[in-house]
Order: C-alpha cells, then sequence, then structure tokens
C-alpha cells in the first residue's frame, strides 16, 4: 500500500481519503451495535476530530482502528447498557401486492417481534448480522472492519439467525 | 442435520456460494422458510442515513475553532458554539420531510406552501421538504395523487418509478407494483421513466404496465381525475389492478379463481355503493361475485 509511506494522517488530502473510506462504515457499525437512540453522525463526527488532534501519532494503517476504537468507546460512555433499539422502516414500499389490513398487521407484529429478537443478540452478533444482511458486506470484509477472524464471522452470523429465529418464533 | 453443517451452508447461503446440491438440501431444511423470511425483512432495519458531507463541514469546522484557541479568544469560541447549537436547532426542526399518507378508503386535500394543490387518493404517501420549499418544488410520491401546480418555477414529483417535472398545470401520477401512469389535465408535464421519456401536452396520457408503454388521448374531456369525484375510471388497464383499486376503494379482499386477472379492462366503478361497483366490474369480464363480511370471491360464470 502507498499509504504506508506516510507515517502519519495530518495531511489534509490523506485526512479526507480516510473520511470518505470509513466515515459511513462507521457510522453503520455503531448504529447496528448501539440501536437508534444514540445519534452515530456526532460519534463519527468526534471520532474523526480526535483522529486529527492526534493525527501525528496515528500511520495510516493504523486510522481505521483507531476510529473504530475510539466511537465505540464514546459510545459505551454513553450506553451504560441501556436496550438497544433498531427502529424498522415505517412504510413498506416495495410489497406493494399486499393490501389486506389483517396482512399488514402481521407484518407489523412480525417486525415488533423482530426488533425484541435483535436487541437479545449480543453486540457481536447484532452488528455482525446486519453488516452482512443490511449492508451487505461480505464476511471477508467484516472481518477486516472489525478486525476478527473470517470463522469468527461465519459463527457470529450462524448464532444470530439461529437466535433470532428461535425468539421470533418464541422456541 | 448437525449443527456445524447449518453452519457452513447458511453462511455459503449469506455468500451465494452453495452449490447446486448444497442448494438443495439447504431449502429442504425445516428451518430454511424462516430464514429466508428473517434473512428479508432484516433489510427493514437498515442504519439512517448517513448525511456525510454535513458531519465533514462539522468537523472542518470544529478544527477551525481548535486554532483559534491558541489565541486564547474563548469568547469566539463560545459565539460560535452557540450559533452551531441555534442553527442546528433551526436546521433540524426545518429540515424534517412534511409527510401526508393516507388509509384504505381515505382521501386527503394537502395545500402545500405555494398554494399548490394535491389530492392524495387511498393508501397513498407524499412527503416533501417544507424549508427548501421555495428553492426546490420536490414531492416523493407512493402511490396515487392529483396535482394543481401554482405558476412558478419547476415542480418536481418523483416516484421509484420515475420522475415528472412541470410548470403551473393539472396532472396525475399513479404508481403501483410494476405499474406507471400519468395523465394531464392541463398545461405540459415531462415524464422521465427508464421506459418512456417525453413530454405530454394537456387531454394526453402515458400507462407503463410491465414495461409496455401505452401513451393515450383522453376521450372525455374531463377535467379532474375521476377518483376525485368518487369513481375510478380505467383505460386498458390489467384487470388485477382494477381489483387492487377496489380493496383499496372499501378496504375489502378480493379472492379470483380465474385467470382473467391480467386482461385489460376499460371502464369506471364508484367509490359509494360496494354492490353496485362490484356488478360494473364483473359483469364486462363474465364473472359473478358473492360477498362475505370484507372478503369477495370472483367465479366464472
Amino acid at each position: 500500500m502507498p499509504e504506508e509511506l506516510h507515517e502519519h494522517v495530518c495531511d489534509e488530502k490523506r485526512y479526507a481519503n480516510i473520511y470518505n473510506k470509513y466515515a459511513k462504515d462507521l457510522h453503520n457499525f455503531l448504529y447496528y451495535k448501539f440501536g437508534s437512540q444514540f445519534n452515530p453522525s456526532d460519534k463519527v463526527q468526534e471520532a474523526f476530530i480526535k483522529l486529527w488532534n492526534n493525527c501525528a501519532k496515528v500511520p495510516p494503517s493504523k486510522a481505521k482502528s483507531y476510529l473504530f476504537t475510539v466511537g465505540n468507546n464514546m459510545m459505551l460512555n454513553e450506553v451504560k447498557h441501556q436496550k438497544v433499539k433498531l427502529n424498522y422502516q415505517q412504510i413498506p414500499t416495495q410489497d406493494r401486492d399486499h393490501y389486506d389490513p389483517e396482512f399488514l398487521l402481521e407484518e407489523k407484529q412480525y417486525l415488533e417481534k423482530y426488533e425484541k429478537a435483535l436487541s437479545k443478540l449480543t453486540d457481536g452478533q447484532r452488528e455482525v448480522f446486519l453488516l452482512n444482511r443490511i449492508e451487505g458486506k461480505r464476511h471477508k470484509e467484516i472481518a477486516e472492519l472489525l478486525d476478527i477472524s473470517r470463522k469468527a464471522v461465519e459463527k457470529r452470523l450462524y448464532t444470530a439467525l439461529e437466535k433470532l429465529r428461535r425468539d421470533i418464533k418464541e422456541i | 442435520m448437525e449443527e456445524s453443517m447449518k453452519e457452513i451452508l447458511v453462511n455459503k447461503w449469506f455468500e451465494g456460494t452453495l452449490s447446486g446440491e448444497e442448494l438443495a438440501a439447504f431449502k429442504a431444511l425445516p428451518e430454511y422458510p424462516d430464514y429466508l423470511k428473517i434473512s428479508e425483512a432484516a433489510t427493514q432495519f437498515g442504519a439512517p442515513h448517513f448525511d456525510s458531507d454535513t458531519v465533514y463541514e462539522g468537523i472542518q469546522a470544529q478544527k477551525a475553532i481548535k486554532k483559534h484557541r491558541n489565541f486564547g479568544q474563548w469568547w469566539k469560541i463560545a459565539a460560535a458554539v452557540l450559533l452551531l447549537a441555534t442553527c442546528s436547532y433551526f436546521f433540524t426542526q426545518e429540515n424534517r420531510l412534511e409527510t401526508y399518507t393516507t388509509e384504505i378508503a381515505e382521501q386527503k386535500t394537502i395545500i402545500l406552501p405555494d398554494n399548490s394543490e394535491i389530492i392524495l387518493n387511498a393508501q397513498s404517501t407524499i412527503r416533501y421538504s417544507q424549508k427548501d420549499w421555495d428553492d426546490n418544488r420536490l414531492v416523493y410520491l407512493d402511490g396515487e395523487a392529483f396535482f394543481k401546480v401554482a405558476k412558478g418555477e419547476t415542480f418536481d414529483v418523483q416516484t421509484t418509478h420515475g420522475t415528472v417535472t412541470v410548470l403551473g398545470t393539472q396532472f396525475n401520477v399513479k404508481e403501483r407494483l410494476n405499474y406507471f401512469a400519468v395523465q394531464t389535465y392541463e398545461g405540459l408535464v415531462g415524464v422521465k421513466h427508464p421506459s418512456y421519456t417525453g413530454k405530454l401536452p394537456a387531454g394526453t396520457g402515458v400507462q407503463i404496465a410491465n414495461n409496455n408503454t401505452t401513451p393515450y388521448s383522453a376521450h372525455s374531456i374531463a377535467t379532474v381525475p375521476s377518483w376525485t369525484e368518487k369513481s375510478s375510471t380505467f383505460e386498458s388497464t390489467p384487470y388485477h389492478m382494477v381489483l387492487e383499486e377496489v380493496e383499496r376503494q372499501f378496504a375489502v379482499r378480493i379472492t379470483s379463481n380465474n385467470n382473467e386477472t391480467t386482461k385489460l379492462f376499460t371502464g369506471s366503478f364508484t367509490h359509494t355503493d360496494l354492490k353496485q361497483a362490484l356488478k360494473t366490474i364483473t359483469l364486462p369480464m363474465h364473472l359473478t361475485f358473492t360477498i362475505d363480511g370484507s372478503n369477495i370471491s370472483l367465479t366464472n360464470n
């Protein structure tokens, strides 16, 4: 990687590159891990400001883990073990072929159960599952993003899916 | 099947690397329907939009503040923070999209900030930004609506299928699954859709069903769409869409055990009398109907 040649991120252009590369991923990671009651955009902003303030000490190759660690810690300071809440979209836009009120009610109840089940997953399971299912990230990308092994990603994905299935069915 | 085997299959499924044989084995699992539903429904929990540019500007502003700190001008920081807080308060207050939604069997009239008027048909949603309205007349539509646009700059209606651009004029936009139709009543309307781009003068319209485009001229000299006057009118429209419209206007559920639903229908039905409405839409198709509460079944004569 040519970036390795530089040992800091104090350069505006390099800094902007890092922002474009990781800001959205960091935002979505924080949202899926900690839920909607905290403002992930604020944490992204704070993490990047902290990166700038310490830019001389952080080589570009370490910027990603620095940002994710800082963002994660900032959230932890605020969370103090509150229940995770993820909002499902209120207006279904695609499923226009079902209009039956009964169907809509069932769908709503299903999503409510789903939301509860999601909040019962561990942070690790939820972030991996949603990054994969919603953001369409491959196993390899998630492993790199979170600094875990591919095997761990696979384990978390399967456990999350199986736990969701059991919780939604109330087995 | 063993847990470890299921774990392998699930992960291959997620990665899209299942072989034909593995896929068959996976689909045969009793858990498969649940897995599929869970996997599909997950998309409903997507993260909110990340406004990358705004956050970046915020970072740049903070960096600037830090530089000033060296001069010890604390009051400047205080003023900046206060200004930012005030701005962001008003920004978030006003930047929200106004949303209007109608339920089954409901219609609504919405007056926009420039006195343009929107009549929303049943089970439809519009959204627009109150704050940016004067600079950017843009309405997001999901469903069907009739627009009476006040004279001024361009006015855009955006749907999942296509965009309609106009000056002061009156027109109807209808957007359903695999279906998109625009009808102009006054003025000139521009339509941009993957399978049709063009301009529609008053009295003309275009209908795009399953990517088949049919431009047409109105036979009558109607000045408003019929649904705003308590009836729905169709011209060479797939029959299943007519049935869906009845469901939408009367809060009923229609089941049909024949395959007439792809045939084309021309005609109209009233919104005020269910029986009358059903008669007018079943007779020409040689069907009979039975009503059981809110369930209606159609059978061949």
